[in-house]
């Protein structure tokens, strides 16, 4: 059991670190160093405070994973590098790192996504629920109307992505789930992709504005390879609009019949772009202390559904927030500015050691 | 040579290169976005060259023929939203709006992550 948790987090720290190379240090949102490094100091504690607390309450591994989605896990993931400047011990970083873990295996079927694939569904399952949606198909219209269709649908995800991201600032994970690639035959493929919690009001205050808060789709392709990331990327061969042969999408979880028409997404393309455009002039008056409290407390805000779970409130205390007026400590955030002018292969390298010493508590430098 | 590719300096190379972000190739006319105000200024076919992109670029860049950018990696911003897209996009070229300028033509290859002067 021992060796079996070591050899995943030992796999852990070698996804993340690949996932990691092929990002350079963030540029948005603003202040993304400063604000990482006042989380550090008592964000850890907190997820670790949670998941003792659903222990306590019997609440299991899967119970968790109901409410908990594997993006949403991965997000606080991505964040780990926090640890070494917090006040955790090494046997909680690993206890810590393990139940997250463990969180996403309760609903991914390859946790690490090391095959590319991102199938939260058994897959006999998934093509069932293709065959009981009604796809708008490139058979079955005109070429023009068809491109139109797949154009249309290629912007609404480009748009909804740059919403998740916006919204939960930088933390756009935490509003979409992304998974597949389940396999029709030798040739096709189809994904499945949930958007939600589309109106955070929480963090955000009024959003009404805003068209939708859940959108999901079915995507059929043809001749394209699709590969999902750990942290839910999704990275294709070729080009997604070019290659659909198939689409279902709907405003309601998918156990409709009948999906939206191209009319509608034409609507909601018109409706998302709006919104974005009129949210841009409301965000570019935040001031650095503004952005850094937003940031903190949408991190606070992805573990929401495992604060209800434990009986605690998802917010940042009040103390925690005094600290924000205090001057940030760099430390762990400097470590990545050593990397820069690695190779990609070097990245990785460096970049799995730091992992190692920020999850096993080893303080070695790289 | 034109003379928009005239004005290329000189330690600007041939062809710029960078990371393979988006598949497949768009041809268009340079249009650089240093500043938000910039963003109203992107028309359809356009190439959008910046040193990377927010959420708040996408409304913009929906009709664009290709994004260019100085920094991102293949899961960055700008990556992600031209893949969806169907936009040829390259990333990570680092002197990307050094050595591209608005009105230029450009044929950005996505597949290979090289832009080349037209």
């Amino acid at each position: 059991m021992f060796s079996q948790r070591l050899g995943q987090l030992e796999t852990l720290c070698k996804v993340i670190a690949e996932c990691s190379a092929a990002v350079p240090m963030p540029e948005w949102p603003p202040y993304v160093i400063e604000a990482d490094s006042y989380l550090q100091e008592f964000y850890f504690r907190h997820v670790l405070s949670l998941l003792e607390e659903v222990e306590r309450k019997g609440i299991t591994v899967e119970q968790i994973g109901q409410v908990l989605l594997p993006s949403r896990v991965s997000q606080v993931m991505h964040s780990v590098y926090g640890m070494s400047a917090s006040d955790l011990t090494k046997e909680e970083r690993t206890f810590l790192v393990s139940k997250l873990l463990e969180i996403i295996g309760a609903r991914r079927i390859d946790p690490f996504c090391t095959s590319g694939k991102n199938h939260l569904l058994d897959p006999a399952l998934a093509l069932q629920i293709l065959n009981r949606c009604q796809l708008l198909t490139k058979t079955a219209v005109r070429e023009y109307e068809w491109n139109q269709t797949a154009k249309t649908l290629g912007r609404i995800n480009a748009l909804l992505f740059s919403l998740c991201d916006l919204l939960h600032v930088c933390q756009h994970a935490a509003s979409h789930e992304f998974q597949g690639p389940y396999s029709v035959n030798a040739d096709r493929c189809f994904i499945i992709r949930e958007y939600y919690n589309l109106k955070p009001v929480d963090v955000w205050g009024s959003v009404e504005a805003i068209p939708i808060d859940y959108f999901a789709t079915i995507e059929v392709y043809q001749g394209v390879n699709i590969h999902f990331s750990f942290f839910n990327h999704l990275i294709p061969s070729q080009s997604l609009p070019d290659r659909l042969v198939g689409a279902y999408a709907s405003f309601q979880p998918i156990d409709k019949t009948s999906g939206l028409s191209l009319e509608q997404l034409e609507g909601l393309l018109f409706q998302l772009k709006a919104f974005i455009i009129e949210f841009l002039a409301r965000v570019v008056s935040l001031e650095k202390p503004d952005w850094i409290r937003k940031y903190i407390e949408m991190h606070y805000y992805v573990l929401k559904p495992l604060a209800n779970l434990a009986g605690s409130d998802w917010r940042p205390t009040e103390a925690q927030i005094l600290l924000l007026e205090s001057p940030p400590n760099l430390q762990a955030a400097s470590a990545f500015h050593t990397l820069s002018g690695l190779s990609h292969e070097e990245k990785i390298d460096a970049l799995e050691r730091l992992y190692r010493s920020f999850i096993f508590g080893d303080q070695s430098n790289p | 040579m034109s003379e928009a590719t005239e004005q290329r300096p000189k330690e600007c190379p041939e062809v710029v290169t960078g990371i393979a972000a988006s598949p497949g190739r768009g041809t268009g006319r340079v249009r650089r976005v240093l500043e938000m105000t910039d963003l109203h200024e992107i028309g359809s076919g356009d190439v959008v060259v910046a040193r990377f992109t927010t959420p708040f670029f996408t409304p913009f860049v929906l009709e664009v023929a290709a994004i260019v950018t100085d920094v991102g990696g293949i899961t960055s911003h700008a990556a992600s939203i031209a893949r969806e897209m169907g936009v040829p996009a390259v990333v990570g070229t680092r002197i990307g709006t050094k050595c591209l300028f608005d009105g230029q033509i450009v044929t950005v290859d996505g597949t290979r992550g090289v832009v080349y002067y037209v």
